[in-house]
């Protein structure tokens, strides 16, 4: 009986928390702009601090980094993470594949990527979202691939995975 | 020179964050320019399946078969942006507020969630499956969506088992970077862990 009573009142409490949320909604008071990721903020002086640090909080000269039982990696001059590659023997970038539909969040964990140093492919419907092409080029927007494309068609993933023939002129590699 | 590279094992990970709130099918599909965070809005037709699940297994089945063909010594990471509520069967209350209070298309929203979930989980040893499950994902330039996701801490903090705290989107962002490079991180990431990863 207890429980009873209780999920009653717990689902009772449950929907006057959710009346408020669909009045803001319906509202529209919810703005489509960005995260501010990029603006100089408390959040983005936390993200260059994370930048400048390894894992293990450690770090070398040249921006080395060492990763405790993940192997090496490191972040080149164009400010890309790379990790070692025992066939060639040198560093290679990392690249960060994304599948975007919306962008709220999609495009905060791309710049996210972007700062920390990852190579980001960001494949989305609409391709590079009209409020990056404003913005001044910075770690956070240049180190990310904005693609246009549908990712209900398992072939534009997998042609991104594999060869990259599907990114064409967008791949950047750059030669460490 | 970079063109050897194109063929090389060297992506580190794939984020899946397709979703909508609010699909075609569901009769508000016009509504979603509110609800979402970039204000966009679904084709005609886009439904949940269509757009959270069908992406999402083209994706693992993408990786699945990328990291076979490359043979690599890690499994991938992927990392899924789930839901909070994707989590109620687990949660007290959660089940009951699913089956008698929640609409037809959250339903059909969170069905499909729990699809992609299953398969990531079963995904095999090629993949290191992260499932993150925000609650409400808010950011600090938007003061207009204070009052909603308020209501959320509050009924988090009073105990319904069922309420998750919100998380900024920051924080989410780099507890899925986070994610990909720590390969200890593993499973259903709740608004606790992933505030703990973000520090």
């Amino acid at each position: 009986m207890m429980k009873r009573i209780r999920i009653i009142a717990s689902s009772a409490v449950y929907l006057a928390i959710g009346a408020p949320c669909l009045c803001t909604v319906a509202a529209g008071f919810v703005s489509p702009s960005l995260p501010p990721l990029t603006r100089t903020s408390r959040s983005q002086n936390r993200s260059r601090t994370f930048l400048s640090m390894s894992e293990n909080g450690r770090t070398k000269k040249g921006k080395l980094l060492v990763l405790g039982g993940t192997g090496e990696f490191c972040v080149n001059s164009n400010k890309q993470r790379c990790v070692r590659d025992q066939n060639v023997h040198a560093f290679i970038p990392q690249i960060f594949s994304f599948f975007v539909y919306s962008g709220f969040l999609g495009q905060a964990v791309c710049k996210r990527a972007a700062l920390d140093g990852y190579q980001v492919t960001s494949l989305s419907r609409r391709g590079r979202p009209p409020s990056v092409a404003d913005e001044t080029p910075s770690p956070s927007n240049t180190n990310i691939n904005y693609l246009a494309g549908d990712a209900r068609e398992k072939s534009a993933i997998a042609s991104i995975l594999s060869d990259g023939s599907y990114v064409g002129k967008c791949v950047d590699f750059m030669i460490i | 020179m970079s063109h050897i590279f194109l063929c090389l094992p060297n992506h580190a990970g794939i984020i899946h964050c397709v979703g909508l709130l609010l699909d075609d099918a569901s009769g508000f599909g016009q509504y979603n320019r509110f609800a979402s965070g970039s204000g966009s809005l679904p084709d005609t037709g886009a439904t949940y399946d269509g757009i959270t699940r069908l992406t999402a297994f083209n994706a693992i089945e993408a990786a699945i078969d990328y990291a076979n063909a490359n043979n690599l010594k890690d499994p991938m990471p992927f990392c899924f942006t789930s839901a909070a509520e994707a989590g109620w069967p687990q949660m007290g209350g959660g089940s009951f507020v699913e089956n008698n209070l929640a609409p037809d298309f959250l339903r059909r929203y969170l069905a499909a969630k729990r699809e992609v979930e299953d398969k990531l989980m079963n995904a095999g040893p090629q993949i290191r499956p992260v499932i993150v499950r925000p609650s409400l994902i808010y950011t600090m330039d938007k003061p207009a969506s204070f009052p909603a996701v308020g209501a959320f801490f509050i009924g988090n903090k009073i105990g319904l088992p069922f309420v998750d705290r919100p998380v900024t989107v920051q924080s989410l962002a780099n507890a899925m970077v986070r994610s990909m490079s720590r390969t200890d991180v593993r499973g259903v990431l709740r608004y606790k862990e992933i505030n703990a990863m973000s520090e």
